[in-house]
């Protein structure tokens, strides 16, 4: 077995069934009889698999270097056309660029890193799908549109702004950095701007002024919550125009539906365990009460002729009761497949950190046995973002009395998908996130937690 | 004495390469690999499964990700792909009695894959990462389907190699 190179193309024939029988049947004596040429194919196999992680990280960091900054060292070599000629059709391009070319804006800042799916919409409504780390880009509306989506961009003084999940934010910097998150989660880093000009953000509920500092910003229809880990901002509730300083290492939530006065609250010590209020912590799902469903099933009973009128009402009357806040969340479509996601702050004032006992304590229903990708978004202890981690899941071989299933995951299951840090451990809950694998699952979520 | 939940833990982990890379000799998919060794931490930490010794986390782990390999196969593939019993038996034994840490070997391998030029880089991530058949990845790169085999055992060949020159230099450096 010397002719190593020889056995190895073998093997690879033989895994993608591309031998005949006889060959196929020598391949196999072969593994039997050698345990060098098995060692090959052990070989093989673990190779594909760490080249595919390896890959799987670098695809979705986007780390690359930026490509204008030299060829590759198999680029072809460049052909000399003599320089006059050369110079000339320069002079021709630039002319028919000047003349031909529609106005375009200037570009304003720069995507530093990305991954999961999000599309661009500038220059007058062009729309692409394609950023790349290292991209300059003009004022437009940045969306993202999977829960496991990122992007960091920075501006010209190196203010740098970092979004994740479902987020979309409109950016401009006309005299001003104006950043309109319409929904999401926003973290920003933000160098001193000029005297008058400070860095204003726009939320359905509050506009933030910004002179330099840390904060990180969550938007939902009509709540923003503000965090302020370093430096001051301002912020003005859009409902009333009743404006608060919010300083270091406070935070505020402002909402339309709140005639109260703006409260500030000092971040609290951090907790390590958390237990997630379905009904005010999803950000995208649909919560739905126990009773609801209760009252959907009897109907469905009703109009099957299993169950007389009478038998449902009364069923119905003996299960209800004045508390109706237990229920369970639905995936929503999006972008990715059905989709739920848990903001972690709305359901605990104290930041939940990340330890290396951690575990989440995942409940639910089955209503289809597809896979579903289980993750959180993590924030650094003194703000900004920090990573995504993922684990998928496979609910057809999960232990679970009928329908119901419960999954146990420690943080030590949880890969990164887009930080560049191994473990989540250390690092603050953002959200929490599940998605089906499947676009049309059913997915029902009865409880999140973190336990230790 | 069992071992706890957090060391059965750190043992997947560690053996993390050489799970996924035993599921992946039946279904041939990296992606699909990855999901069952995920589905195996998970039994583990789910199951009320009680492990002695690590070397019964390991053959329980290989004999978990190889049912579970099978019945992805059965769910996804029509034609009939998986290897013969008794060779998988065989590899199984090879893989725990295999000496080398296995995540001191991925990391050798990290530090080779970093080495090699763009288009090598390029042919590995369509046929491991993308998942392309030999034969999609030679129209891709408009080669001819020798050429692919060719350059994949070639390949192959090379990091096996680079690996085992890393191993050799840093068992020299320590002695």
């Amino acid at each position: 077995m010397s002719d190593t190179s020889g056995t190895y193309e073998l093997l690879l024939r033989y895994l993608d069934n591309a031998l005949c029988p006889q060959e196929k049947s020598h391949v196999e004596t072969l593994l039997r009889d050698h345990a060098e040429v098995r060692d090959l194919l052990r070989e093989i196999a673990q190779q594909a698999v760490t080249i595919a992680d390896v890959h799987r990280v670098t695809d979705d960091v986007h780390r690359e270097p930026h490509p204008t900054h030299g060829r590759g060292a198999d680029s072809k070599p460049a052909v000399k056309w003599p320089l006059a000629v050369v110079a000339i059709a320069i002079l021709v391009l630039i002319a028919t660029q000047l003349i031909l070319q529609p106005v375009r804006d200037p570009k304003i800042f720069m995507v530093n890193g990305l991954a999961g799916q999000m599309k661009w919409i500038g220059n007058g409504g062009q729309v692409t799908d394609k950023l790349t780390a290292g991209q300059n880009l003009p004022g437009g509306t940045l969306e993202l549109l999977s829960a496991d989506a990122w992007i960091e961009i920075q501006f010209e003084d190196g203010s740098r702004v970092s979004l994740a999940g479902h987020s979309v934010v409109t950016v401009s910097n006309h005299q001003q950095k104006k950043l309109h998150l319409r929904q999401g989660t926003l973290s920003a880093r933000i160098e001193p701007q000029p005297a008058g000009r400070p860095l204003l953000v726009h939320t359905a509920a509050a506009d933030l002024q910004v002179l330099g500092t840390q904060f990180n910003v969550d938007a939902q229809t009509a709540i923003t919550e503000l965090t302020v880990n370093e430096g001051r901002v301002r912020l003005t509730r859009v409902a009333d125009g009743q404006a608060i300083d919010v300083p270091a290492r406070h935070k505020v939530i402002a909402s339309n539906a709140d005639d109260q006065g703006l409260a500030l609250s000092r971040r609290v010590e951090h907790v390590t365990t958390w237990q997630s209020d379905l009904k005010s912590a999803a950000v995208h799902g649909k919560w739905t009460s126990n009773l609801k469903m209760l009252a959907g099933r009897l109907k469905q009973s009703v109009a099957n002729g299993r169950m007389t009128r009478q038998d449902a009402i009364a069923a119905y009357k003996e299960s209800a009761t004045l508390d109706d806040e237990q229920g369970s969340i639905w995936a929503m479509p999006s972008a990715v497949g059905p989709l739920v996601v848990l903001s972690v702050s709305a359901s605990s004032p104290a930041p939940v950190m990340l330890t290396d006992r951690g575990k989440f304590r995942i409940r639910g229903r089955r209503h289809a046995t597809d896979a579903m990708k289980i993750g959180i978004t993590t924030n650094e202890p003194h703000g900004g973002f920090a990573g995504k981690y993922s684990v998928s899941v496979a609910l057809d071989t999960l232990p679970g009395d009928d329908d119901t299933f419960e999954i146990i995951l420690p943080l030590g299951m949880f890969r990164k998908d887009t930080s560049l840090v191994d473990s989540p451990v250390g690092k603050e809950l953002g959200d929490w996130w599940c998605v089906s694998k499947s676009r049309f699952a059913k997915l029902e979520i009865t409880s999140v937690e973190l336990v230790e | 004495m069992a071992l706890l939940e957090h060391d059965i833990l750190r043992i997947l982990m560690h053996s993390r390469d050489r799970i996924a890379a035993a599921a992946w000799i039946v279904v041939r998919d990296t992606q699909a690999s990855e999901d069952i060794f995920q589905n195996v931490a998970i039994k583990a930490m789910t199951k009320e499964v009680r492990f002695e010794a690590e070397a019964a986390v390991l053959s329980w782990a290989m004999i978990t990700a190889r049912r579970e390999a099978i019945d992805w196969i059965r769910r996804h593939r029509n034609e009939s792909t998986v290897l013969n019993t008794d060779i998988l038996d065989l590899l199984e034994q090879d893989w725990l009695k295999a000496s080398d840490r296995i995540d001191v070997r991925s990391e050798a391998l990290r530090a080779c894959l970093r080495k090699l030029p763009r288009k090598s880089k390029e042919l590995l991530r369509l046929r491991y990462r993308d998942g392309l058949a030999c034969s999609r990845v030679a129209e891709q790169l408009g080669d001819g389907l020798d050429v692919i085999y060719k350059r994949l055992s070639r390949l192959h060949h090379t990091l096996k190699d680079c690996i085992e020159g890393r191993l050799a230099e840093s068992r020299t450096s320590r002695s």
